[in-house]
């Protein structure tokens, strides 16, 4: 019984939706009639043209495949140097003091700065966006496992000990699940921090991705498939949101939703 | 005008709350009460027993699931002007101090459009003076005690000067002196010194029985579960009431009386 | 020290642990910065970058005014872009938080271009802008503009609805209620909105004028960020690039501690 106004309030949320962008698409095509130049506003059926001819040679996924794969390396990387991290700084006050004034003195230089730098480094090619998206996705992850630790209630910590639980146990099975909501907050800004980052440094140094091919058409001047690429990285940058969302569900069925 | 006019008029008002999951909570039921022009009603009754529903369909901030409520014979279809509430949370803008919460109304709403700003400005301090926040007026409510929040959101609603105020529990957070003093400034403020046809209408909300007596002309006690109006207590002390009232043997046995009729409502209230 | 002279010693001996904690937070990058002196020194490659050589670069790039002319150059495009994205998305978002129809009629155009970062539409940007400061300006904006929609709608929507409510009672016509309700139970959020977007902003400018540099030569239009890839490009100076860097981590720091400021000067109200 509760269950019919949901499913109705879904339906009518995707006519909306649906309503929205029809009118949105039809504005738009409306003014490519107007300035009649298909290279700076191509129509919306020329652009729906192109995305089926990339996506039938399949270079829209490619392309998508070779960010998204440089973007879950990044993001593995990152969570396995700022997660221990993270929780060493929760944990050890001494620890934390020593570190986070050089964390607090790197993170306001946003990975996009690094990019001349790695430029000389690493030079064009594979490594300068996955460390740059690394860099990037780092700071998010780290801070929200220190607040992650911070928050844990001292009680639980307590009835742990109480239990006779040893030092690792408490870390394993007290702090870390207690901690991994807020890092799982922290992970989606993470996810959205890494995939701006991933398009900034494709489009200057990289042989590959989403980026690039953005980049490489618009050289061309071959607009619809700019906008295609582009729309790509909006989709891609979506569904992993949406699957961080998902991940927090389903890992922390306890945790209050967030919206 | 007379004195006998009907003000405001409940006729067999009930409330229900939808609840996810669960029966409607049946908050009033079949109230029914005739508040006269210049009338001065107090309403008593336990905890949870339906008072701020009632005033907040008076106030037009909720509409009522059964029966009719007007005002002056026209029904009431939402919030107006004429109708200044007294919230029992106070309601402050937590961005404006006091000045600018007191004078909100007069700002911002019709109340004051026929004011010059001197005379707004005139008025909004002589209401701070009256509440005894004199020097607080640039404090804002996150500075003020909770007993001064209290007197700020009251300078509010008589700043306004609307015909009808309703009152829920507008002095409930005063220490013993203020709230003395706060009674007898409102008793003025609604006209006591006037004749009837020239005063206000208030419905004022308060869990304080010798308050209730004090400030009176008819006493309302409702009952819980579901909230229903017991009886209406008419209040023969004679005006204007002043300290010497309070020491009148007639104050104390209308005290009493009230106090038994509610005693087993609350119990009941809190068994139940 | 007796124990009598450090008995009040709790606030010592807070400044002494905070004391130790300097010390042991300077610790670290003091002791990098030393390692990277010394291994540096001994390296053969003459580009090797240098803390020595990268406080002696500062101190040109400043003295010369070249770096800040670059900082200035781009701030203004993200002071110009922030401005268009605020005048856009702030009244939009207070629609869609007021309204339940704009919210539901629009919000499917925001969150379908929100996972769009900004810099993917660069590209676009260059095609209709140029390589100039529009583009740029354009990048910052499209960037900014979506913290702070959605910061502005979900402050807008969490109004105390007893604000509203006192509002309505006052008889405030619908637009004063936004402007003197709304908006400032939602200027909180919309604070939180445009450090945000100021953030993203400056990154933004950083990253589009890299891209422009990258792409459009060195003839383009300026700024820190192009000024950072010519380095890279055309010179291979590295303390210079690190020098850059660094001002763009000092411009962010600064940028957010002053709007941190003007916020907290334009509420007043909002407990510390
Ligand atoms: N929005 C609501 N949804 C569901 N139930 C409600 C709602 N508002 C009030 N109620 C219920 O209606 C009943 C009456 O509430 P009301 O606030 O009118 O009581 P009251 O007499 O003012 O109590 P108090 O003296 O504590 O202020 C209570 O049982 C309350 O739980
Ligand atoms: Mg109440």
């Amino acid at each position: 019984m509760p269950m019919s106004p949901v499913a109705r309030t879904r339906v009518g949320d995707a006519l909306v939706y649906a309503r929205t962008m029809l009118v949105f698409a039809v504005a738009w095509w409306a003014v490519s009639r107007w300035t009649d130049n298909p290279i700076l506003l191509p129509s919306p059926l020329d652009v729906l043209a192109a995305m089926g001819d990339l996506a039938r040679e399949g270079e829209l996924f490619r392309q998508a495949a070779v960010s998204f794969g440089r973007m879950v390396l990044s993001l593995a990387i990152a969570s396995a140097l700022a997660i221990p991290l993270g929780l060493a700084m929760g944990l050890s006050k001494t620890f934390e003091a020593i570190v986070d004034p050089t964390v607090e003195l790197l993170r306001p230089i946003s990975g996009i700065a690094w990019i001349p730098l790695a430029l000389f480094l690493f030079g064009i090619g594979n490594v300068l966006p996955v460390f740059i998206m690394t860099y990037a996705a780092f700071f998010p992850i780290l801070l929200g496992t220190v607040a992650g630790v911070r928050a844990v209630d001292r009680s639980l910590v307590n009835a742990a000990r109480t239990m006779g639980l040893p030092t690792r146990g408490i870390v394993t099975r007290v702090v870390m699940p207690a901690a991994l909501p807020s890092l799982l907050v922290a992970l989606r800004l993470g996810v959205a921090v890494a995939w701006t980052a991933v398009v900034a440094s494709e489009l200057i140094g990289a042989p590959s991705g989403l980026g690039y091919a953005v980049e490489w058409y618009r050289e061309l001047l071959m607009t619809p498939q700019v906008m295609s690429f582009i729309a790509m990285i909006g989709l891609i940058g979506y569904i992993c949101d949406g699957g961080v969302r998902l991940l927090s569900r389903t890992l922390t069925p306890w945790a209050p939703k967030r919206a | 005008m007379s004195a006998d006019t009907i003000k405001l008029r409940l006729a067999g008002v009930g409330k229900r709350f939808a609840v996810a999951g669960k029966p409607d909570a049946v908050a009033v039921d079949d109230f029914s009460l005739d508040i006269r022009q210049g009338e001065f009603l107090v309403v008593v009754g336990p905890s949870g027993c339906g008072k701020t529903t009632v005033l907040n369909v008076l106030a037009g901030l909720d509409t009522a699931t059964a029966g009719t409520v007007t005002i002056d014979e026209r029904p009431i279809a939402g919030p107006g002007p004429d109708r200044g509430v007294m919230f029992q949370d106070y309601a402050l803008f937590p961005w404006q101090t006091v000045r600018g919460n007191v004078g909100f109304g007069l700002k911002y709403g019709p109340a004051g459009a026929s004011l010059s700003t001197a005379a707004r400005n005139e008025r909004i301090a002589h209401t701070i003076d009256l509440v005894g926040l004199k020097g607080s007026e640039d404090k804002y409510p996150h500075q003020l005690s909770g007993g001064m929040r209290q007197r700020v959101a009251l300078a509010r609603l008589i700043a306004n000067e609307p015909d009808v105020l309703l009152m829920d529990e507008p002095l409930a957070a005063l220490d013993a002196q203020t709230r003395t003093i706060l009674q007898d400034e409102l008793l003025r403020v609604w006209g006591q010194d006037r004749p009837a046809s020239e005063r206000r209408t208030v419905v004022f909300i308060t869990h304080a029985i010798d308050e209730a007596v004090f400030l009176a002309d008819r006493i309302a006690v409702m009952t819980a579960h579901p909230g229903r109006l017991k009886t209406i207590v008419d209040n023969p002390l004679p005006r204007p009431r002043t300290d010497a009232t309070r020491a009148l043997p007639e104050f104390q046995a209308l005290v009493q009386r009230i106090w038994s009729l509610i005693r087993d409502e609350a119990y009941r209230a809190t068994v139940a | 020290m007796s124990a009598a002279t450090t008995l009040p010693g709790s606030a010592q001996g807070a400044g002494a642990l905070r004391g130790r904690r300097a010390l042991l937070g300077a610790a670290l990058p003091v002791a990098l910065l030393l390692l990277w002196q010394v291994l540096g020194t001994l390296s053969a490659d003459p580009r090797m970058p240098l803390p020595s050589k990268i406080v002696a670069a500062a101190v040109t790039m400043i003295a010369d005014g070249e770096l800040p002319m670059a900082i200035v150059q781009s701030l203004g495009r993200v002071f110009a872009g922030f401005v268009v994205a605020a005048l856009l998305a702030i009244p939009l978002g207070l629609a869609m938080g007021y309204s339940r129809a704009v919210e539901r009629n629009v919000d499917p155009l925001v969150e379908t271009f929100r996972p769009i970062a900004a810099i993917a539409v660069l590209p676009l940007a260059i095609l209709w802008l140029g390589t100039g400061t529009s583009a740029a300006i354009a990048i910052v904006a499209y960037a900014a503009f979506f913290p702070l929609v959605v910061n502005t709608v979900a402050g807008a929507r969490n109004v105390p609805p007893t604000l509203l409510r006192a509002a309505a009672t006052m008889g405030l016509r619908k637009f004063t209620t936004v402007r003197t309700v709304v908006v400032p139970a939602a200027l909180p959020q919309i604070g939180v909105g445009l450090r945000i977007a100021m953030g993203v902003g400056w990154t933004a400018i950083v990253a589009a004028e890299l891209a422009v540099g990258a792409k459009a030569g060195g003839g383009g239009s300026g700024g820190i960020g192009q000024m950072m890839f010519v380095f890279y490009a055309y010179s291979i100076e590295l303390n210079r690039i690190i020098v850059c860097m660094l001002a763009v981590g000092l411009v962010a720091l600064l940028l957010d501690r002053i709007l941190r400021w003007a916020l907290a000067r334009l509420m007043p109200w909002s407990a510390r």
